[in-house]
């Protein structure tokens, strides 16, 4: 009698605590309020229409509301390709990979418009990593928690239990050290808010911020630049040679966009 | 050398007709009636002469701003004409009949005037959104769009002017911040620098900003700029004002952020005919010339020959798509870069030039005709403009495999029906897109969040191993007191005497337990821990006694066997003892 009061006593006890793990995972993931559907419907038939500057205005409307998604910024650089401005399609191209790494139609297009700019960026093996950071943090985190639950096995009565335990646990955390490592050494990779994409056919970067100053280096549309201040319609910032120098503000656009720009 | 000989003939043909073509100069007004500050277009047309500098034009009480040139070239029927058209936004700023005297224009040093016109202006009812009309206000801005109508994708110059009255310091706020727009359906040129000056209204002079900007309605229908909006860090001076003239620095000044906003607009922005529209329009809207040149003009097959495209004039550039190309037979094209220039500040006239790259796969000796089209607001006509077949000569053997390139233009059937064969993109997708975030995982408060899930179980799991230690280690010395509780319990309660005995004897083997605190006391012999030296000799013998009692009552069936109240007392006075002396 009693055994069989205190397994209905655990059956309730475990089911209350699911039933707080479902909340709670869904306070977590709970899905951002989602996209104007009639919104994103007329953009798309716009654009299919030919009408592109619509079809942009549409697009960016979404953007400036925080929309934010990977399927956004595709269309909306398509909409700049089809009106004749590759730098704000490059710029869009590389948005939606950032959110999507694996959009394949966006990394085909930005290659396609670089190309015709005239443009070879070759990624290197950091960026390419730091296109999955988001995955390492996982990861990292993971195998974290997985070490520690293991290493709590692993002091357990149960020898062949704690023998298992401490092998996960050893596994477990060098995984965690390794995309922990890994992290660190690509930083906030492109997802840094001060990386600016030069969204003109080519911009000097000058010794001065003027018009008459000196050139220190042409960029070519596509080129990544780190700002560091801003002064007037002028942008101090750090090319990707390592050059330093200014270039007219309107001429480079920061990937991460600003919120409610 | 023969077909250069005939290509110079032409152009000398050319230049001959447009020597010999009569100049003729006209000015004409958008609208012949205004109200104040409601300004309109002056267009002046200078025909089959070359000019380059916009004429002065003055006229008394109306504020006349140039604001764009544009020119046509054309050829029909060997005879060419030209066409050089500058803009200027009329403002008047009192209400009357004005004239606009006679147009000077210098050309080929001759002197051409205009015929003079008249403009109506009417004062208009109420002010503007920020008290235009308001004599005492300091500062306050005023929009001016000099159409009341325009095509879908024309681009209408507009200004912006804030106006400060005279001894008040402004600067934008931030430094470098431009008006901002309250409205939709257009898009706007990109500012230039602002211009300063001096002007008049309401009987009082102003020191005003002027932005100047072009604004392109994208959607037919109605279009409401309720206003534009920009912030000035303004210093004005308070207490009594210094003489005029004197600059007294010691004067106080009282430093705000205002935002000023300009009155409101309308624009019913039309589409454009589908009647009569070419294949070969791309939404370009405005007013274009089209010139053409190519180098080198005799190759072999295979070479690569650069063929540029100039299109110049006045509208919008950035809805402007590559020219078409036709009779491309035996061509290899590919797609042209692009270059636009502008010839003003908010880059209302320019020129695009496009620069093509061709390759001709057999011997030919003609180059592709360039086509292209554009719907002119003015004349509400679209105009396809087409270069002159100029001749080329190219030798050689054909090249083998001619591939369709991307820009490759051959048939010029398929080129009638296909207008534009732009390197393409892959499609949009139509898929609902799923929300995402530009902040790293690692920067998401969710994600620390989620880390507490784990956090929390191994929490949970490691109390859990701690209290089920606790609860073993204390198991034997809940289980004593329990029981100790129960024979107490007896000892009050029963009246069965051996009962009371039995529990009481229990209970001296207990009692010690509790005071030790080491848990094999609990097995020891109760006759071992009387023999100790420290329990006094009275309680020895009570506890003898007591259990020679117990032995006698169970074992021998000695004595009564129902309890009296002195002997229980008695045995708990016993037990009391013990327990304190334990």
């Amino acid at each position: 009698m009693i055994c069989l009061r205190s397994n209905f006593r655990r059956r309730r006890v475990a089911s209350l605590a699911l039933s707080a793990f479902c909340i709670f995972c869904s306070l977590i993931f709970a899905v951002p309020p989602s996209f104007g559907d009639s919104q994103w419907d007329t953009a798309n038939k716009a654009y299919r229409d030919g009408k592109f500057e619509e079809a942009k205005v549409d697009y960016l409307r979404s953007v400036r509301a925080g929309q934010y998604s990977a399927n956004l910024f595709y269309n909306l650089g398509n909409a700049w390709f089809k009106l004749g401005d590759h730098g704000r399609a490059i710029l869009n191209y590389e948005r939606a990979l950032l959110l999507d790494p694996g959009l394949d139609e966006a990394k085909a297009n930005l290659r396609s418009v670089l190309k015709l700019g005239g443009t070879d960026i070759r990624p290197t093996f950091r960026d390419v990593v730091s296109d999955y950071a988001d995955v390492f943090a996982r990861v990292a985190s993971i195998a974290f928690w997985i070490s520690a639950f293991a290493l709590v096995a692993a002091f357990g009565r149960h020898a062949r239990l704690a023998r298992l335990g401490l092998v996960v646990c050893i596994v477990a955390a060098f995984t965690f050290l390794g995309s922990a490592f890994t992290l660190l050494w690509i930083g906030v990779g492109p997802r840094d808010p001060d990386l600016a994409v030069v969204i003109t056919p080519s911009a000097e970067l000058k010794y001065g911020p003027a018009v008459s100053g000196r050139s220190v280096e042409t960029l070519q549309i596509g080129d990544h630049v780190q700002v560091i201040s801003e002064r007037g319609d002028w942008t101090f910032c750090r090319a990707s040679s390592g050059s330093l120098g200014w270039i007219l503000t309107q001429k480079a656009e920061r990937i991460i966009p600003s919120s409610g720009s | 050398m023969r077909k250069k000989l005939a290509t110079i003939f032409i152009f000398w043909l050319w230049a001959g007709a447009l020597a010999m073509a009569d100049t003729a100069v006209s000015a004409s007004l958008s609208e012949t009636s205004t109200d104040v500050d409601h300004p309109v277009q002056l267009d002046v047309k200078i025909e089959n002469a070359r000019v380059t500098r916009p004429p002065n034009v003055i006229a008394d009480g109306l504020s006349i701003d140039f604001a764009g040139t544009s020119s046509q070239t054309q050829i029909l029927n060997f005879k060419a004409s030209s066409v050089t058209t500058f803009t200027y936004i009329v403002t008047p700023t009192k209400a009357g009949l004005f004239q606009i005297p006679p147009i000077e224009v210098v050309a080929g040093g001759k002197v051409y005037k205009t015929a003079s016109l008249t403009l109506q202006v009417v004062q208009e009812n109420g002010g503007n959104a920020d008290g235009s009309t308001n004599p005492e206000k300091p500062f306050f801005a005023e929009l001016i769009v000099p159409k009341e109508s325009a095509y879908v994708g024309e681009v209408i110059p507009i200004e912006l002017r804030f106006y400060f009255s005279q001894g008040i310091e402004y600067q934008p706020y931030p430094q470098g911040q431009f008006p901002v727009f309250d409205g939709e359906g257009f898009v706007t040129k990109k500012y230039p620098e602002p211009i300063e000056k001096r002007l008049t209204a309401n009987g009082r002079t102003y020191n005003v900003v002027v932005y100047r900007t072009g604004l392109c309605g994208v959607k037919p229908g109605k279009l409401d700029l309720n206003s534009a909006t920009q912030t000035f860090l303004v210093a004005a001076p308070f207490g009594p004002r210094s003489a005029p003239g004197f600059v007294d620095p010691t004067q106080p000044y009282q430093q705000q952020v205002a935002e000023i906003k300009t009155n409101g607009a309308s624009i019913l922005i039309k589409s454009i005919p589908t009647a009569g529209r070419p294949a070969s329009f791309s939404g370009a809207v405005g007013e274009f010339t089209l010139a053409t040149s190519v180098n080198p003009l005799q190759a072999q097959t295979g070479d690569p020959i650069k063929m540029e495209v100039e299109i110049s004039g006045l509208g919008n550039f950035d809805r402007m798509e590559q020219p078409v190309l036709s009779s491309t037979d035996g061509w290899r094209v590919y797609q042209p870069s692009e270059q636009v220039k502008a010839l003003d500040e908010i880059g209302l006239s320019g020129t695009k030039q496009f620069s093509y790259v061709l390759i001709a796969a057999k011997p030919v000796n003609m180059l592709p005709i360039v086509e292209f089209s554009y719907f002119n607001p003015t004349s509400e006509k679209f105009v396809t403009l087409k270069s002159t077949p100029t001749n080329i000569q190219i030798d050689g053997p054909p090249l083998p495999d001619i591939v369709a390139t991307p820009g490759a233009q051959g048939d010029t059937s398929v080129q009638k029906s296909k207008p534009r064969a732009t390197p393409d993109v892959l499609d949009i997708r139509v898929d609902r897109p799923v929300p995402a975030s530009f902040v790293p995982l690692i920067r998401r408060r969710g994600f620390w969040i989620e880390q507490a899930i784990p956090a929390i179980a191994l929490l949970l799991l490691g109390s859990a191993a701690g209290v089920r230690r606790a609860v073993i280690a204390h198991q034997p010395q809940w289980t004593v007191n329990r029981e100790k509780r129960l024979l107490w319990k007896k000892i009050v309660g029963s009246k069965s005497r051996p009962e009371v005995l039995q529990a009481a004897v229990r209970l001296l083997e207990l009692s010690p337990i509790k005071r030790s605190g080491q848990q094999k006391g609990l097995f020891r012999p109760l006759e071992e821990r009387m023999n100790n030296e420290s329990l006094p000799d009275d309680l020895r013998n009570q506890v003898r006694d007591l259990l020679a009692v117990r032995e006698a009552t169970i074992y021998g069936h000695v004595g009564s066997e129902s309890l009296s109240e002195e002997e229980r007392t008695k045995i708990k006075s016993v037990l009391t003892r013990w327990k304190a002396t334990a």
